[in-house]
Parts: structure tokens; sequence; C-alpha cells
């Protein structure tokens, strides 16, 4: 068993030698899980950014060239091209898998298909928002966006375009309920709609995460799961830019002489991201150190105390950093892995600049949020460096 | 199971047997009773392996709780920035320098603590420089700003060899070209040549950063390994190309204009007569360079096959477009030139990556 605590990666081939033979058929059922998990691209990179950089080219010129024949002027026309386009362009990509991927088919096949999946998004769009009312344009968009992505996130096995189609279809649900907040509150101000619109983008990290940690849930469902922790990120960042929503309300017990905060700002709407993100570190935690089995370990259970503490005296989306640095960390996955370490300055950077909580009430949250970190560093230090305890999987 | 892998596509293709285990098919074995819950643990533990678990835990640990600290200082001191004097300002911001100094002496200049100390020095320095212009209001003008800045970090920059900081480094040499051409900014005769001449001397200053990289690592070999990340190199080419475009669009655009109206012989800038030509000549020099590079520069060359396409591209446009409105037809052409063109940079990329691939095999026979 000494082999098996080397710090050396070992390989999917090793690991199932371990416990079967390579002839059985547990054997080659753990390599058909294995390889249903990869589902790389064999077309390299670059060489797709190149047919992308070209489809875009290509389709802003054609796109331009119908603006010069006023076909933008009929929207009905130009949600009928668009689709047609799209559904042509679905039909080509489809075609091209006939042709090897060294062929001059394939390539043909494919920079028409990839300048049609663009053209019949962007008319799509367009058309969308032109053929409805003054003050619709928002729903138009959404249902656009939804329709595009619907019809392509299961045929094109692109990662950046279905994170894309995503993202943009998160990014028109998010223009509808700000649509919809302003009917039912004509004279609400942003800072009053900006809780409720960070409130449903916290709410997707735990739905992305679980899709994204689920072994059950296809590998083609990640880009869904990164984009909602993109979208829930971002949202995240303005509304604690723009209102200072996210932060722990608990310095306004000392005062406003000290500490300023934003007139308005509801106190629970503000926690209930910290509360969504602390309660999600904790699952992912526990479900990093093996299930639920694994919270009988003492260690564990300091973690979860010292979450609970950062998180709700901190700053949501510092936290949210914290948690994609773990899910990186437990998936071995390290984009998402630097894309946390890079959100954690990010935010911070917002956390110290914003005018909303004030810099000397964000300085106070973060040195606290430090010290409790720290207070938690000194009262582990020993386990580091003891035996493990029982009750992890490991 | 890897994002970045994913994205990036699979080259060659391995046998998922060769493949790093990662925690994603861990649970799928398990999902799908390839392995029991006891040998989840076994896999799991061999996935993190104690020692290295613990010391990525607390190397995390401690730089989020320096992090949080350092920031929330940082916040606090702001919000009383106007309560200090003139000197506690200075002397805070030289203290502050002086730390950082120490602390890279303390940690040396070869472990990456004592890199990240250096570097936040070399920002802070930047700091010291806009508190004592304020303090002593010498109203200085962005040339001499940038240059003692770069002045100030290049031997620390020197001394820890780290490529983020040369990064930095080279952001203030830009900040430095930039304003040099300022002046001519003010004057609406002169304005023009200023976003051009500090564009060339980006171009210039991106290829000598390049020449000196390629003769420092050829001549030191494994002395220079610290200069080895291509990411620097990457961008780099990037910005060389994207300003070369640039040129050859505005200078194509006046000699097509100059031409087609005959002004060429009145109007024409005698320097942008040699310049359009130089410019394609660098663009295809350096795609030449790369060609010979091997298949570790198929990046470069894709970036270098995509540099030349948008130049086509864009000349033939200014061609057909003759600064005017442009008919439906003629954009319909320009689209239809633009597909042809990419379709020949698709299949050429992909013939080189075969050329070279096949070569670099070969190759490694040879030297077997």
């Amino acid at each position: 068993m000494n082999n098996l605590h080397s710090e050396q990666p070992i390989s999917i081939g090793d690991a199932l030698s371990r416990y079967s033979d390579k002839q059985s058929e547990t054997y080659l059922k753990g390599l058909e899980v294995a390889e249903r998990q990869r589902e790389y691209s064999q077309f390299p990179l670059y060489l797709r950014i190149l047919i992308g950089i070209g489809a875009v080219i290509v389709g802003c010129l054609l796109l331009i060239a119908l603006a010069i024949a006023d076909v933008f002027e009929y929207p009905g026309f130009v949600l009928l091209i668009g689709g047609s386009i799209l559904a042509f362009a679905i039909l080509l990509y489809r075609r091209s898998d006939s042709f090897g991927p060294e062929s001059l088919g394939y390539a043909i096949l494919q920079q028409l298909s990839f300048v049609g999946v663009f053209m019949g998004k962007c008319m799509l769009v367009l058309g969308a928002g032109e053929l409805v009312n003054y003050g619709n344009e928002a729903y138009a968009t959404f249902v656009a966006t939804l329709g595009f992505t619907l019809t392509t996130y299961w045929v094109y096995e692109l990662y950046l375009d279905r994170l894309v189609s995503v993202l943009a279809t998160l990014f028109s649900g998010f223009g509808v309920i700000v649509e919809i907040i302003e009917e039912a509150l004509p004279y609400a101000h942003m800072e009053e709609v900006m809780p409720v619109l960070s409130l449903l983008g916290y709410a997707l990290v735990p739905v992305g995460v679980y899709v994204f940690l689920n072994p059950r849930i296809p590998q083609k469902y990640n880009p869904f799961a990164v984009a909602a922790i993109l979208m829930a990120g971002f949202v995240s960042v303005v509304a604690l830019a723009s209102d200072g929503v996210g932060t722990s309300i608990w310095p306004l017990i000392f005062g406003s002489e000290v500490f300023h905060w934003q007139d308005g700002l509801s106190p629970t709407l503000s926690l209930s991201g910290n509360v969504i993100v602390t309660v999600t570190c904790i699952a992912v935690l526990i479900w990093g150190s093996g299930g639920r089995e694994s919270m009988r370990n003492r260690k564990i259970q300091f973690g979860i105390r010292l979450m609970i503490l950062v998180g709700l005296m901190g700053i949501a989306p510092c936290m949210l950093g914290v948690l994609v640095v773990l899910v990186g960390y437990l998936t071995n996955d390290r984009l998402i892995l630097i894309a946390g370490i890079l959100y954690i300055p990010t935010t911070l950077f917002f956390a110290t600049h914003t005018l909303a909580i004030g810099l000397m009430s964000g300085g106070v949250i973060l040195v606290i949020m430090a010290c409790v970190l720290f207070i938690g560093y000194l009262m582990s230090r020993s386990w580091f460096n003891g035996p493990d305890l029982e009750g992890t999987a490991r | 199971m890897d994002t970045y892998q994913t994205i990036l596509g699979e080259e060659p293709s391995e046998p998922v047997e060769n493949l790093r285990l990662t925690r994603a098919v861990i649970e799928g074995w398990l999902a799908n009773d390839v392995i029991e819950k006891q040998q989840r643990g076994e896999l799991l533990a061999s996935l993190y392996p104690r020692r290295k678990r613990d010391r990525f835990l607390v190397t995390c640990w401690l730089s989020l709780v320096a992090v949080f600290f350092l920031s929330g200082i940082s916040a606090m001191v702001a919000a009383n920035w106007d309560h200090f004097s003139g000197r506690e300002r200075m002397s805070g911001v030289a203290l502050l320098y002086i730390a950082l100094i120490a602390g890279t002496i303390w940690k040396t200049t070869d472990t990456l603590t004592g890199k990240l100390l250096a570097s936040c020095a070399g920002f802070t320095f930047g700091m010291l420089l806009v508190v004592v212009t304020q303090q002593y209001q010498l109203n200085v003008d962005g040339v001499w700003f940038y240059a003692t800045w770069a002045c100030g970090v290049l031997p620390l920059a020197f001394v820890v060899k780290f490529v983020p900081l040369w990064v930095g480094w080279s952001l203030l040499l830009r900040g430095v070209l930039s304003s040099c051409f300022f002046h001519l900014d003010i004057d609406w005769m002169t304005r023009s040549l200023a976003g051009e001449y500090s564009s060339w001397s980006f171009a210039g200053a991106a290829l000598a950063t390049l020449c000196i990289r390629h003769t420092v690592l050829s001549k030191s070999g494994e002395k220079a390994a610290w200069l080895k990340p291509e990411w620097p190199r990457f961008f780099l080419y990037l910005e060389l190309h994207a300003i070369v475009v640039g040129f050859i669009a505005i200078y194509f655009a006046d000699f097509w204009h100059g031409i087609s109206d005959g002004r060429f012989t009145r109007e024409m800038y005698w320097y942008r007569s040699v310049l359009l030509p130089g410019c394609v000549a660098l663009l295809i020099g350096i795609h030449v360079h790369l060609r010979r590079g091997g298949i570790r520069q198929i990046w470069y060359l894709t970036l270098s096959v995509l540099a030349i396409s948008v130049s086509a591209i864009i000349v033939v446009c200014i061609m057909m477009f003759q600064g005017r409105m442009p008919s439906e037809v003629l954009v319909l052409l320009a689209a239809v030139f633009a597909f042809t063109v990419f379709i020949f940079a698709v299949v050429y990329v992909r013939s080189m990556r075969v050329s070279m691939r096949a070569s670099e095999v070969t190759e490694e026979v040879i030297y077997e």
C-alpha cells in the first residue's frame, strides 16, 4: 500500500489494475466510464480559434451586406432568415462528421457552419428585439437567446460555444428580471433592485457547483455549470461594487460615526449571499472529505465552524473565490483553481474601493476575517504534524 | 475532466489508460459500481497525498490571511489618509519599501516569497514617487514619472529574475514611450503622429525584447531558465502583430487613396512609402522565422497566419470600397474573399502541423 501514498500522479490504468485484472469486465467498464468523461475535441484549439475569428469576420461582413440591402427593416423576415441560417448551419455541422478531420471538405463545412451559427444567433437576437413593442425588448432577447442555446447546446460539442451561449442566456435572463422589477416597482432605485438581483446571482452558485461536481451528470453540462458560477461571480462583484451587497452588516452595531453604509440596503438580502455561499462551501468541504461520515472527523467539524464564522462575518464574493479554489483543488482542475485564485484579489479590490460600505467598514471586516482565519490556523497547527484522525474517507 | 484540456483540445490522442487519474473519474467509478466505497477512499488518499495536501492547505490558508489582512489595513489607511501629515505619509511608504526590500533579502531571491516581496517593493516605489511628488507639488510630467519609476524597478528586476516583474517593467517602459510623444497630441496638426510614433516605439520595444530574450536564452542556457515561460513571448508577438497589421491598414489606405486621387506625389510622406513594404516584409519575416521553430511554435505560427489573413482582407476591402459607402454586392464579395482566405489559412496551418510533427518524429529517431 505504500505506493498508494506516493506523491507521483497515478494513471487511470494503474488505478484500475489495483482492483481488477486487465482483461476483466470491471477493468473495461472502468475504462469506459473514464472515456465517457473525456470529451476533448480532436480539433486543436488554435485551429478552432482561427476558424472562429474567420467566422466572425465573414459573418460581420455578411450582416453588413444585409443591413445595406435594408433587410433589417423587416424584423419578421430577419427572424425567419436567422432561424433558417441556424438550421442550415446545424445541418452542415452534422454533415461535416462524414468527412475526416484532415480533409478540405471538413474545414469548409466547419467554417461555413460557424459563420451560419454566428449570423443566425445575431439575426435571431436582432430580429426578436425589433419585432416586439418598445419596452419588451428584454423579453424578446431572452426568448431568442434561450431558443438558440437550446437548439445548439447538444449539437455543437464545443466548450466555449456552450459557455458563451449559456452566459448570454443568463445575462438576458437577468435583463428580464430587471424589467419585471421595474414594472412592479416603477419608482424603485437601482440600489433597491440590486440586492434582489444579487440574491438570484448567488442562487446560481449551488446549482453550478452541484452540476460541476455530481459524477452522474454528464461532462457536457460543465459549460452550463461554469457559466452559472461565472454569472454569479459577475453579479456578486457588481452588487458589491455598486451598493455594498454581500458584506455582513454586523459593523452597523458600532454606529454611523465610524462606519458608513449604503442607505436603504436591506441587511437580510445583503446577508443572504453570505449564507448561500457559506452553506455551499460547507457542502463542498463535506463532499470533498468523503461524504457525511467525514463529519465525525474533528478536523472537518473545526473547518465547518471556521467557515461559518468567516463566511457570515465576511464578504460573500471573497468567500465565493475561496469556494472556487476549493472546487478546483478537489476536482484537480487547474483552470478553475487559477480562476478562483485570481478572483479573490479582484473581489478584494472591489471590497476596498466601493464607497457604498466605506473604506473603514470594508477594511475592518477584512482584518476581522484575517484574524479569525489566523486564530483558526494557530488552533489547528498541530494537526498538520499529527496522525490523521478517524472518520474521513482517507 | 479538466477544463483547460477540454478547451485546448487533445493533441495527440492518448489512450485513456495513460491519462492522469482525477477525482471526477474516481467518483464516476463509484457511481457506476466499478469500485467500492473503501476503494474510493484509498484512491482519494493516493490522489491527495497527505504531505502534499497539508502543504497546499497551509499555503492557501496563510496566503488568505495575508491577503485579507493587507487589503484591510490598506483600506483603513486609505480611509484615514487625510489625517496623516505629508511627512508621515512619505515615511510610512518609505518604511514599507524598506521592509519589503529587507523581506526580499531575508527570504532570498531564489524563493517565490522573495520574488513576490521584491515585486511588491517595485510597486511601492511607484507609490513613494506619487506621495513625494504630491507633497512637494513637483508637477512632474509623465515621462519623468514613468522613467524614474522604471529606473527604480530595473535593478530589482535584474537581481530577482522574475518574469512577472519584468512584465510589469515592460508596461512601465510602454508608459515612458507613450509619454515621450504626448506633446504631439496637444497640437491638432501633429495629433495623428502621436499615436503612430508611440506605436512604432512599442513595436521596437517588443522586437528588442524578443531579440534580447532569444540571445540570452541561447548564450546562457540553463542559467536563464527563468526566461523560458512562453506566455510573455506570446504576448510580445501578439503586440507586434497587432501593431504591424494596424500600420499596414493605415499606410495602405493612405497609399491607395493617394493613388486614386492623384495626390500620391504631393501628400505621401516619404517614410510611408518605405514603411508600407517594410511592415509587409516584417510580417513575412516573422512568419518565416516562426516556421523554422517546429511544432512547438504552432501557436505562434497560427498567430502569424491570422495576422497575414487579416492584413490581406483589409487590403482587399480598402481597394474594393474606395473609401466610400460600399454596395451590398461589394461587401458580399469581400465576405466571400475573407471566407476563402480563412479556408486557406486553416488548411495551411493544418498542413504545417502535420509536416512539423513528422519532421519532429524523424529528428527524434535520428537523435535516438
